[in-house]
């Protein structure tokens, strides 16, 4: 029965349906198997594709009837590239890392619905930034909602969303077509022809990429670093304020550290443990810190009064004066120190156990 | 479950192969039901609720209407199936807008009064699915058609996953004699319904969201003054992500429901390279703007009660159709500009007559040129986050804040292929280009249709934009 109005139906094309899939199956093939084979001969490697659903893929951890062995890293890129948690899961009892970071984002918003709407007992290891303090920065809500919206809400919703976010995460881990930023990333690698160093693994720890800026100049490598710590305070406090006249508030500044604080007390009050890092910085990063942000003033004044632990790269032996490639992030070998560092520093402190001391009490019927 | 995503993909075989395997009509019309509640019901699965509701209540409505002999009757059930769908529809979408602006009012006399905000959430599709149940309940009481004679046929009409969230919105008169005898899709249809599935999801996967969805976001959030060519770049990017995304749902909608042997009106065609408002409407989303032209423009008079009734009924139409798309001014600002365009021209042909039947290149691109630069102006309203932000967009647009730059070539040289596309397949078909191509030109177009959503398989969750209306 044909419409009242116009359809696809009235004009059906016709005719030689099996060949042209097939041969729709064999083109497909070859023009999959010629680029991947073409993109990995440059060195380019499959890595996953980072988006909300993803984020929430590894949040449902924390609702998980038993995460004393987890671990839970927040905060914005500079835990993502300087934690290495497989180190982490490797080296200590915590063999469950969870990765819930978000670049240019301040933790807040994980952190309250991780106190708030789990029981979650296991570790939380939080980015310092002392810009998260005055400015109100709420984009991972965005994420929380997300996650509440499509894996905490039925249960049909949410075997859909793990369904296709596990295959979605098969497809780009497999694939580096999948995630070559489209056409415009295939043209650009095949003209330019740099190999590419950075990676991000399934779990989100991401490798940095660091490959442009091994062929500046001292000059030029300066001059860059120089932009992107003023570009990184721009992106936080907006265009209008210089950062030679942001203005800092004391005050508020560490009321807002309490508040974070209260909801540290309510993981800590069911068993977890809550340890404040600051990731390394270095260069004009640092030096813009310390002239707002002085770190006797700030980040000491806040450790003295603070219930939980907080460990500073500065107070870190080894890690003092550990550079970034970029003034704030951590290249692949300089993570892997600080991660190394940090994790014998914390089994120091008895926040956490070696795993080889764990296998020896296991062994030992302890 | 969107269309772009594995488990759809997943879904939509299973459910054509199971539907083919099932041999009898009746068994295969309660599969397809059970498994678009199934669909529906991924999103929010109390909501099912609602369509059952809407379902049940027009069911009853329109055979109440055609039995009863009482013309009173007839009209106090018509009001019946209004108030329920347009209640429905009113809670769900307008509530809190209608709450915000008494709030505006109260206070503009100095009264101030803060209710607590409604937690209302919207429930994807209700304005589709409303409208298609109105135009049931409307025809049988114009005598159009007869109720449905299977509840099954009926619910199935409202219910097909395929067009329940986004449209097309289909008419019961279309839809329903399509259920009563027992059908199977042909080779010929499952393979130029895979065809067009494929084409939505390159629409959709590779163009809104890979190419210009990121240009749009960055143009219209961005703080700041926008100069005349970012203004441009953004908007231009902005008409091509909307009809990519909403044409691409009702491509795959159309050829999902053809593997099922089912055919859906067409929804858009070509209309990029309109000639004038009226043409532009008869091209973008078809199913939309005859279903406002056939019971709400026809039924406020049309234009048989003179011009300025006539110019009154078209722009009340389309500030309605504006308000259809959301709870905002943005789009009743939207859809007022269209009802003035529309205006414009019925100005323009009483004037110059001949402008109608123009067939002049020079003239059609002219003319064509206007159509689509005023479609863009009004798309800033469209988009913007608020009205402020679309005055600025305008004003970059005018050259109010200088030049600019161009930050992405794409975001110029998409649209404006785009536009050419239109033009060259403005009076012709998808369905007539494929028919005059070799079988290996077809299987190579969609090798590389399919080549292209690998590359943006993925990342992230981009909802098609109409889900939200």
């Amino acid at each position: 029965m044909p419409l009242s109005i116009s359809n696809s139906n009235l004009r059906l094309p016709t005719g030689h349906c099996r060949k042209q899939w097939l041969l729709v199956i064999v083109f497909t093939v070859i023009l999959v198997v010629i680029f991947e084979l073409y993109l990995r001969s440059l060195g380019c490697m499959p890595q996953v594709k980072d988006s909300s659903s993803l984020w929430g893929y590894y949040r449902q951890e924390c609702d998980r009837a038993e995460t004393s062995n987890m671990l839970v890293s927040i905060g914005g890129s500079r835990p993502q590239a300087g934690l290495n948690p497989f180190l982490v899961a490797s080296r200590t009892n915590y063999s469950n890392v969870v990765l819930l970071h978000q670049a240019g984002s301040s933790f807040i918003p994980t952190l309250r619905d991780i106190a708030y709407n789990t029981d979650y007992s296991g570790m939380i290891i939080c980015s310092y930034h002392p810009l998260y303090f005055l400015y109100s920065m709420e984009e991972q809500q965005a994420l929380v909602d997300f996650y509440h919206a499509k894996y905490n809400n039925s249960i049909l919703t949410s075997l859909l969303t793990n369904i296709d976010t596990y295959l979605n995460l098969q497809l780009s881990s497999s694939l580096v077509i999948n995630n070559i930023n489209g056409i415009s990333g295939i043209a650009s690698k095949i003209l330019s022809s740099k190999r590419s160093n950075m990676k991000k693994y399934p779990n989100r720890f991401m490798i940095s990429e660091t490959s442009l800026l091994e062929a500046m100049s001292k000059e030029q490598l300066s001059q860059y670093k120089k932009e992107r710590a003023v570009a990184g305070v721009r992106f936080i406090v907006g265009n209008d304020v210089s950062i030679e006249d942001l203005p800092v508030d004391h005050d508020k500044w560490f009321a807002c550290f309490r508040e974070v604080l209260q909801l540290a007390k309510i993981i800590e009050d069911r068993g977890g443990k809550f340890i404040f890092v600051r990731y390394p910085i270095s260069d004009d990063c640092r030096r813009y810190e310390q002239e707002k942000f002085p770190k006797e003033l700030y980040w000491d004044e806040a450790a003295r009064m603070s219930p939980v632990l907080m460990l500073h790269f500065q107070d870190i032996p080894g890690c003092e004066n550990l550079s970034c490639f970029d003034g704030s992030h951590l290249s692949e070998e300089n993570a892997n120190i600080f991660t190394n560092r940090l994790i014998e520093e914390l089994i120091k402190t008895g926040v956490m156990e070696p795993k080889l001391k764990i296998e020896n009490d296991k062994a030992q019927g302890r | 479950m969107l269309f772009n995503t594995f488990t759809f993909i997943f879904f939509f075989v299973v459910a054509v192969t199971m539907s083919r395997a099932i041999k009898s009509w009746s068994l295969n019309k309660l599969f397809l039901l059970l498994i678009s509640y199934l669909f529906y019901a991924s999103w929010n699965p109390p909501f099912v609720i609602l369509l059952w509701i809407s379902t049940i209540g027009d069911w009853y409505f329109a055979k109440l209407i055609f039995n009863t002999a009482s013309i009173s009757r007839k009209k106090v059930y018509l009001f019946g199936s209004l108030l329920l769908n347009l209640g429905m529809l009113g809670y769900f979408k307008y509530a809190n807008f209608v709450l915000e602006n008494f709030v505006f009012l109260l206070s503009s006399f100095g009264i101030s009064w803060q209710p607590h905000p409604l937690d209302i959430i919207l429930p994807v599709g209700i304005s589709f699915y409303t409208f298609q149940t109105l135009s049931y309940t409307i025809d049988v009481y114009r005598g159009n058609m007869p109720p449905a004679k299977s509840v099954l046929d009926y619910a199935l009409y409202v219910t097909f996953f395929p067009q329940l969230v986004a449209g097309p919105i289909v008419r019961a008169v279309d839809f329903i004699p399509q259920c009563v005898k027992s059908k199977r899709a042909t080779v010929d249809q499952l393979s130029w319904g895979v065809t067009l599935f494929i084409l939505g999801l390159f629409y959709k996967v590779v163009i809104a969201d890979g190419l210009m969805a990121g240009i749009v976001e960055t143009g219209f959030s961005s703080e700041g003054t926008p100069g005349f060519l970012n203004a441009w770049g953004a908007t231009l990017s902005f008409s091509t992500q909307i009809f990519c995304d909403f044409a691409g749902y009702s491509t795959c909608a159309i050829g999902i429901a053809l593997c099922f042997g089912f055919a859906l009106p067409d929804n858009f065609r070509f209309p990029y390279a309109a000639l004038g408002f009226s043409d532009f409407w008869r091209r973008w989303h078809i199913s939309l703007s005859s279903w406002l032209r056939d019971y709400l423009y026809i039924s406020l008079g049309g234009n048989r009660r003179g011009k300025l009734l006539t110019y009154r009924n078209l722009l009340l139409t389309m500030f309605l159709g504006g308000l259809w798309h959301g709870a905002s001014w943005n789009f009743a600002i939207w859809g007022l500009l269209h009802g003035l365009f529309l205006i414009f021209e019925r100005s323009v042909y009483i004037i110059l007559p001949h402008w109608r039947s123009k067939t002049n290149i020079l003239f059609q691109l002219f003319w064509g040129g206007i159509t689509y630069i005023c479609v863009c102006f009004a798309w800033v309203f469209f988009r913007a986050n608020s009205l402020d932000g679309a005055v600025t967009i305008i004003s970059g647009m005018l050259g109010c804040h200088g030049m600019g730059h161009i930050n992405r070539k794409i975001a110029f040289i998409v649209p404006i292929s785009l536009v050419i596309f239109h033009w060259l397949m403005r009076d012709t078909t998808i369905e007539d280009a494929a028919v005059k191509m070799p079988y290996w030109l077809k299987s190579i177009i969609i090798s590389i249709f399919i080549f292209c959503i690998i590359l943006y398989w993925g990342g992230e969750d981009r909802a098609f934009i109409y889900f939200q209306f």
